[in-house]
Parts: C-alpha cells; structure tokens; sequence
C-alpha cells in the first residue's frame, strides 16, 4: 500500500484557510492550458494561431492559401500550385496527431539490477503528488531510478558507452537470480501498462535484455509497445545530474533540439519544408536559367554569324528582359538576319537551272549555216529565174506567141508558157525553204540573245548579292562574265558567236565553281547554327517554364516569409511561456546565487541554431556556464529541463529526478522543495535523494509529500519503508503541543485538536485516493470527490465509506468497525478544533494515533 | 522596517554581514545568523503580546510558539516564520561536515526575516 501522501491542510480556528488541493488539478481539465500557461501542441490550436498571425499581418489571400496548403500536406500544396482550387485545412497534418493519453507511474519492480538484490518494489501512487525516496549513497536508489530510465527509454544503447566499471556492474553481484525490471503504468481511461525488461542469467551486456509488454495484464507483442511511449524521448521525464549537464556539455544546436519539440512547432517546419522545397526547384530553374544565359551569351559572342549577333540582341543583359518571341524566330530560322540576300542567292544558285546559253548557241549556228547554204546556191537564182519568167509570161499574155527577145532563138509560145509556169511553181518552193531557214536563224539569235542576257543577269545578281559573303568565287564570275562579247539581234560579223562561246566557257565554269562554294558555304552555316540553335530552343523553353512559373515562385517566397514570421512570433509566444516557467523554476533555485537568468533565448537556424542563456552577475551582462558554479549548472539544467519534462502536451504525467541535490548550496534546497512542491501540484513527481535535508526542507515548508527510506543490508538486500507521511507529521506537532504543559490547556487543545484532525483528514483522503486508483479511476474525479468532502466527518465518509453522501452512517460504521472509542475521538477532534474540550488533551492524541494505525 | 526603527540585533547582524569586522573572521556567519534568529523570535514575542500574551509569556520553548501560530495567522506567516526559524538555527548550531551558511544566504534569510516582521505587525 502507498503511504499517504497530501495531508489536508491544518484547519484554522476561526476560518478554513485550507488550501483546497483539487483548485490546482480543475486547472488541468481546461483544454489546453495549465497554470504555467504552457500551450498545448494541439495542431487545431496551432492551425488557429498561424491562421491568426497570418490574418494580422495582412498577409495577401493567395499567399495565405499557399501557406495554409502547405500546413495541410504535400498535395494539397501541389494541387494548389498547379492552379487547383484553395482547400483550407480543417485540422494539421495525419503525422501530428497525438494520442491524448496521461500516463503515471504505478510501480517499479527490480530484482538482481545494479544494486538491488532480491525482488523490491517500490510502489507509487499515480498521481499528482510528491515522493521522495531518500537513501544514503549505495542504498540502491539509485537503481531505482536508473531502472526505470532504462525500460522507458530503452536507451542501452547510451548505457552501452558509459565506462566500462558501469558496465560491468548493472547485474547485482549477490544475486544468483534472473535479472528484470517491470515497471507499472496508470494511463489514464485505459487498461494498465506493464513495460518489463528481463536478462537471463547468461547476459552480459545490458543490451540483451527480453523486452515485455502487458495491457491489463495480458501479455501482447514486445514490438507493439504503446504508442505515447515513442515520445518518452521527446520529453524525458528522467532528470539525473547527468541530464542536468547537459546545459553545459550539449552542443548549442543539441540544445535547441532537445527543447524545440515542446513548442509543439513541427507542423510549420513541416509546412516550411513543403514550401522551401517547391521554392528551391523553382529558384533553381530561375538560376538554371541564368547560368545557361550567360553561357549561352560567351557561345554566341564567340560566333561570327548573323544569327548569332541578333540572338544576343535579342537575349539583352538580363535574362528575365530576353525577347522570346525574336529568339523563337531566329531558331526556326525565320528571322531577317543580313545575310539573308545571300542566302537566297546562294539557295537560289544552287536550287535554279541556269539558262541553256550553250543550246541556243548550238540552235543559231546550225540554222545560220542552214541559211547559208540555200544562200550559196539556188534560192538567189530561183527568185531572179522567176520573176524572168514571170515578166515574160507577162509579155506572151499581152502580145502572144512570139521569138525569145531574151536567146533570140526559141519562140514564146503555148508550149513554152506550160514549161515556164511549172518552172516558176519549182522555183517558188525554193524561195519559201530560202526564206524559211533565214527565219530560223533570225528566231534563233533571238532566243540566244535572250538567254545568254537573262543568265548573265542572273549570275550577275548572283554575284551582287555572294560577293561580300564569297568573295572569291564571285569575283571569278564576275570577270568571267565581263569577258563575254555581247550578242546583237543583228547578225555580227563572221566568228561573233564562237567568240560570244569560248568566253561563255570560263562563266559556266566560274559558276559551277561558285554554286559549289555556295553549296558548301550554306551547309556550313546551318551546320554552325544548329548547335546553338537547339540551345538556344532548350533555354527559350526553359525561360518559358520560368516566366509561367514566376508568379508561383514569387507567392512561395511570401508565403515562407509569412510562415517564417508568423512562426517567430507563435514560437517567442510559446517559449515564452516556456522561459517564464525556467525563470520562475530559477528565481527559486537561486536563491542567494547573485547570477539572474534573463530570457532564455532560441535564436537562429539551421546550423546556427542555439539556445542563449543571457545571464547578469550583480548587474553585469555574462556568460551564464562561464560563471556558474556546479550546482547552480544542475540548477539551472533543472530550470531549463524540468519545464520540458512537464511540457502540457506531454503524455507523462510524471517526472523522475535522480539526485538533484547534489553540489547544491543549502539554502538552494528550500528553493528546490518549492520547486518540486509546485511541480507535483499537476505533476507525479518522484525524487530520488541521498540527502536529507530536502525531505526536512519540505517538511519546514509545508509541502506534502511521500517519503520512502531505503536502506540497503548486507548482500545487496534493499528495504523500502515509508517516513514521514504527513498524518504521522500532523500526530508529531500534535504530540509535541500537547506536552508544551507551561501554556494552559484551554490555549493548547483547539490547535493540539486541529493537528488531530488533520492527522485523520489525511489518513481518510489517502485511503479513498489510494482504492479509487486501484480502481481505475482518472484522477480529476477522485480529486473533485475529495473537493467536494470539506469536514473531517464527510472526508472520513470518503476514506472509509467510499461517499461523503454516507456521513450519516459515520459514526455506526466506526462503532462496529473499531469500537466506541473510534467514534468518540473523532468527534472530540472535529469539536476540539472549534474549542470544545471533550477529551483530556494527551489521551485525544494517543487515541487519534491508535485510530490513525487502524485506519492505515 | 525602516532603518529608524531597526533594532539592536538587526542592527549588529547588518554590520557583520556588510563588514569584516576584526575578532569576527570566521565566526560571523553563524553570529549573524544567531543575531537573525533573536530578532524573529523578538517579533514573535511582540505578535504573542498583542494577539494571546499568554502564549508569550507562558513558554520560552519556540517550537510550541510556532506550533500555535497556526491557530492565530495565515498559514503563510506560520510556514515561513517556521522555516525561517529553522533554517536560522540550523545555521547558528554547529553542524559536523556541513558548511557554513554563505554572505548571500544569510543576506535572504535576513530579507526574509525583515518581512515577517512586517508581516507579524500588520498582521490582525
């Protein structure tokens, strides 16, 4: 059975002043604050907050929208960006929803671990309350502690490097037995947790351990352990001198790890996240862009080509002005650039027939020598011959038959006339072909006069237009055809056109020498151009996406600046709360230390992050680890880790510190008694001690708490047995009034009574706590039953009849259980606290004490 | 308490504390701190002279006066006048491997001591 543990409060004579100890536990049940007014990492909380700050700030719809997607998951972000519609998230991210679970500690149970021997247990009422395990050093306590850290945190792994004597010695020396630790747990409204840990004889390593997990008894998988029991590591409930150094030996980033989750901020990170990482592809496409501009610009300032001249013109200084559209052209090849003439030129010179000048010639000459040999013979002869006979058979028409006037011999006559007009029929066939064939050659000069003048206009242009590109090759054609004779319509003389023919020869030549330099000089240029034409395609492409995105990128970079402001302020809102609670924990640690604390500060990012204790010395701005001395370091690690340990949205409900008194000043453990007293008002706070001045300071002070002495026998067997509950404490100041004979009775018996009444207040409060946990019950209902119970009578109705409805069949049910005597004394103390004397003073206290141990 | 009406004891126990007086070395902590305790248990005497003499003048055993301060003020003046008591004895005894109380230690307890005075005074 647990001892007891919160004594009521003494009753004052003349008005209840009792400090009424559910006040402090209603405070828990109101969602999401306690009275550190630590907020809960609650994610609807959070989402309220961010939305909030991003409402103040004014922040611009689409970039609140961005934000707002971010925090609810990666989808809904890339939706958003691809242009979906805003979805506004109800409530944060699938990963960060906690199991609400309140989780206390019901019992540690160790056997042949450290230095505990046979089986002990040390059980633990789970609740808020303080209790102290004092031992002398090598009591075993230690082990104690140590055990639970180690099934909780499952950290062998850390034990692993402690030094080597440590390893050696976590098994008991004396004890032949297996070696285990089970620890009970209390969660709240759900079956009761055993963790265990158990070593065959056989280990030798801490890390060998068989892990056991139990759910209302029932044994379940050793890997499906709780899943609050994931956090343990978040929080640490375990607070040891070697926890406590960690101010000093963590690494400032360390440091801001191990109390940065407590702020319950991982949604934003996570929402930062999602959005740095969407920013940064974009930002990298945006310099990307850049870097391939300015490499682009050295490629194309390196070419001695149009294009290339106008594409840089195009691209300008700053790739976020470059002309897309003219870069677009200049890449498909459609833009005027300045060599274009001769481009065409040169296409056209080697894609067109250049005119048949050599045909035509051959054409002129062959009709010409035609011509010339009808010319020769019989055509001249044949028109003279008829018109002869034509004007003689003129004659013979008019004047008839008659003698030749021409031979003077032959005779004109009928026969003559038949001949003579036959004759003349030949000849005019003659006539017609002579005439004929001059019409050739007449056509034919013609055609090669045209041809010959559009070829050389046409290589001429030609020439115009490749001179500057080829020179050369132009300029041999351009002599080339300088050298040829022109040729008339009217026939020249003998000999024109075969000059006319051997100066065409070195034209046709020049240019078949031209068209294949064109031809050579046009593949060149396209093949110089693809290159950096397929560049310059890839980075319009690429400046394509960036321009479409740019208005994204933009909306990210506020919304991260957003989240980032609105995340400093929610995060200073919350560690200050936080800070207040390390400074208050401070202030009453201190004490006499002349080092104040002065907001603590999380500063930074990334690497650079670091927690600063800003501290003065006497009024002068320092360094906090520099001037402290070892306990105020354990101090101060307790100000700065115990508001972790007892962070709202942690699941654990208890806090364990090992030896905190070490190397602390005596004056600082009053501070810590009220440290630890104020902690265990909300909080299950069990502290191991080798030092008795804490439990005697705590005693002084007034705070209840349980204690428990462990003294450990030869042959590592541990003893736990409690000291110093506070209805035995309330029996002590009542023994010790009493016997202060020299002041009169009358002055004695109300306050000798009131500390009576006490002594049973605490014992009946203790015993109904103490069933209803056993029970199961959450304790916000046991401790507002105990609330409720404000007389002695009502509170022992409680205790012992489980209602303070039931006080009526009080004094029956003391009667038959312990005897008159049972009933009487508790009415002479309830009385006697108000001055009614019933019962001589040393026998109330005597009686009270026998009533207190039956009770018990 | 104003510096007026500061008190012989708390007078001598404010020059140990802010001086190194000569034939002190050593010793004045624990003075200081036995010096502290006659003036809270002077208070006390003056609260039982107006509140129940009797209490004052029937017994000289403080723990019984401490005892009965329950019945007679706020629990708050009963747990630090209990405490300061304490904590003032427990540095004016001597006590083997324990050290002394510290300037600054006792520099509080006197902060502390001037206050219940105060309180004891103002008090009904």
């Amino acid at each position: 059975m647990c001892p007891p543990t919160t004594g009521s409060p003494l009753c004052h004579p003349r008005k209840n002043s009792g400090r009424n100890t559910a006040d402090t536990h209603d405070s828990l049940s109101g969602s999401g604050r306690t009275f550190e007014g630590l907020i809960v990492s609650d994610d609807n909380l959070l989402l309220g907050e961010l939305t909030a700050r991003l409402r103040a700030a004014r922040t611009h719809p689409p970039v609140t929208d961005l934000v707002l997607a971010a925090y609810r998951d990666a989808e809904s972000l890339d939706m958003l960006l691809a242009g979906g519609d805003p979805t506004r998230p109800d409530r944060g991210g699938p990963g960060e929803t906690y199991d609400p679970a309140s989780v206390w500690l019901r019992s540690v149970q160790v056997e042949g671990f450290r230095g505990i021997g046979p089986r002990v247990t040390l059980d633990l009422r789970p609740a808020p309350g303080l209790t102290l395990v004092v031992g002398r050093n090598g009591s075993g306590k230690s082990s104690l502690a140590e055990a639970t850290e180690l099934v909780l945190t499952d950290d062998s792994q850390r034990w692993a490097r402690r030094p080597v004597t440590f390893r050696q010695g976590w098994r008991n020396l004396h004890h032949d037995g297996p070696t285990g630790i089970t620890i009970g747990l209390r969660v709240d409204g759900q079956a009761p947790v055993e963790l265990g840990r158990r070593w065959p004889t056989t280990a030798t390593d801490p890390a060998e351990a068989e892990l056991t997990v139990a759910l209302g008894g029932r044994s379940r998988a050793a890997d499906q352990p709780p899943g609050w029991l994931d956090r343990i590591d978040l929080y640490r409930p375990f607070l040891s001198a070697r926890d406590l150094e960690r101010v000093i030996t963590a690494r400032p980033a360390e440091l801001y790890d191990a109390l940065s989750p407590i702020l319950g901020l991982a949604p934003l990170s996570a929402a930062d996240g999602r959005l740095q990482q969407r920013r940064r592809e974009r930002a990298d496409r945006v310099q990307d862009l850049r870097t391939s501009f300015t490499r682009l610009r050295s490629e194309l300032g390196e070419l001695d080509d149009d294009r290339a001249r106008q594409a840089l013109a195009a691209l300008g200084r700053q790739s976020a002005r470059a002309d897309l559209t003219a870069l677009a052209a200049l890449v498909d090849g459609t833009a005027a650039t300045g060599d274009q003439p001769a481009v065409a030129a040169a296409r056209r010179l080697i894609g067109a027939e250049l005119p048949d000048v050599l045909g035509a010639f051959d054409t002129l000459q062959k009709a010409e020598s035609e011509g010339a040999a009808l010319a020769g013979s019989d055509s001249v002869a044949a028109v003279r011959t008829t018109d002869l006979l034509q004007r003689a058979l003129d004659l013979h028409h008019h004047r008839g038959d008659q003698p030749c006037p021409v031979c003077r011999t032959g005779r004109l006559d009928s026969g003559w006339r038949e001949s003579a007009e036959a004759e003349i029929a030949r000849l005019g066939a003659t006539a017609a072909a002579a005439r004929a064939a001059h019409d050739r050659t007449s056509s034919a000069r013609h055609t090669a006069v045209h041809l010959l003048r559009a070829a050389r206009d046409e290589l001429g242009v030609a020439v115009a237009a490749l001179e500057e590109t080829l020179p050369t090759a132009a300029a041999r054609l351009r002599l080339a055809l300088a050298d040829v004779p022109s040729l008339d319509h009217e026939p020249g003389g003998t000999g024109e056109l075969g000059a006319v023919r051997l100066a065409w020869q070195p034209v046709l030549a020049a240019y078949a020498d031209l068209a294949e330099t064109a031809t050579r000089w046009l593949v060149n240029r396209q093949d110089r151009w693809r290159e950096p034409a397929a560049s310059l395609r890839r980075w319009i492409d690429a400046a394509g996406i960036v321009r479409a995105e740019a208005d994204a990128l933009s909306r990210l970079e506020d919304a991260r600046t957003a989240l980032r402001s609105a995340t400093d302020a929610i995060r200073a809102e919350r560690l200050s709360a936080f800070v207040d609670h390390s400074e208050q924990i401070w202030q009453r640690l201190r004490q006499e230390s002349n080092v104040e604390l002065h907001h603590m500060r999380m500063e930074g990012v990334s690497t650079q992050r670091r927690v600063r204790f800003p501290v003065t010395v006497d009024g002068v701005e320092t360094n906090a680890l520099a001037v402290m001395s070892q306990g105020e370091l354990h101090a101060l690690g307790l100000a700065v880790f115990l508001p972790r340990a007892c962070a709202p949205a942690s699941p654990f409900r208890f806090v364990v510190v090992d030896d905190p008194v070490q190397s602390m000043d005596p004056a600082k453990v009053d501070g810590l008694a009220e440290v630890l007293g104020a902690t265990a008002e909300t909080r299950q706070v069990i502290v191991f001690t080798h030092d008795d001045r804490l439990p005697e300071a705590l005693r002084r002070l007034g705070v209840p708490a349980t204690v428990w002495e462990v003294c450990r026998r030869a042959r590592s067997v541990v003893e736990l047995r409690p000291a110093g509950d506070p209805a035995e404490r309330y029996l002590d100041d009542a023994r010790a009034l009493a016997a202060a004979k020299e002041l009169s009775e009358q002055a004695r018996y109300p306050v000798v009574a009131g500390f009576c009444r006490s002594a049973l207040e605490a014992i009946s409060m203790d015993l109904y706590r103490t069933r209803r946990y056993a029970a199961g019950e959450p304790h916000e209902t046991v401790e507002k039953a105990l609330a409720r119970a404000h007389t002695l009578r009502q509170r022992l109705a409680l205790g012992l009849l489980d209602s303070s409805d039931r006080v009526g069949e009080l004094s029956m049910h003391l009667r038959s259980t312990y005897g008159g005597w049972a009933a009487t004394t508790v009415t002479a103390a309830a009385d006697g606290a108000h001055g009614t004397a019933r019962t001589p003073l040393p026998q109330l206290v005597t009686r009270t004490r026998d009533l207190v141990t039956k009770l018990r | 308490m104003s510096a007026t009406t500061r008190t012989v004891y708390l007078e001598a126990a404010d020059r140990l504390l802010h001086t190194a007086l000569p034939g002190a070395v050593g010793t004045w902590p624990r003075a200081c701190a036995w010096l502290l305790r006659i003036e809270l248990e002077t208070a006390l005497d003056g609260f039982w002279a107006r509140t129940c003499p009797e209490v004052g003048t029937a017994t000289r055993a403080q723990r019984t006066k401490l005892l009965m301060l329950t019945a007679y003020a706020d629990p708050g003046i009963t747990r630090r006048a209990g405490y300061a008591w304490w904590a003032l004895s427990r540095a004016g005894h001597h006590h083997h491997y324990e050290l002394g109380v510290t300037a600054t230690e006792l520099a509080r307890l006197r902060d502390e001591v001037v206050e219940l005075i105060r309180l004891l005074r103002a008090h009904e």
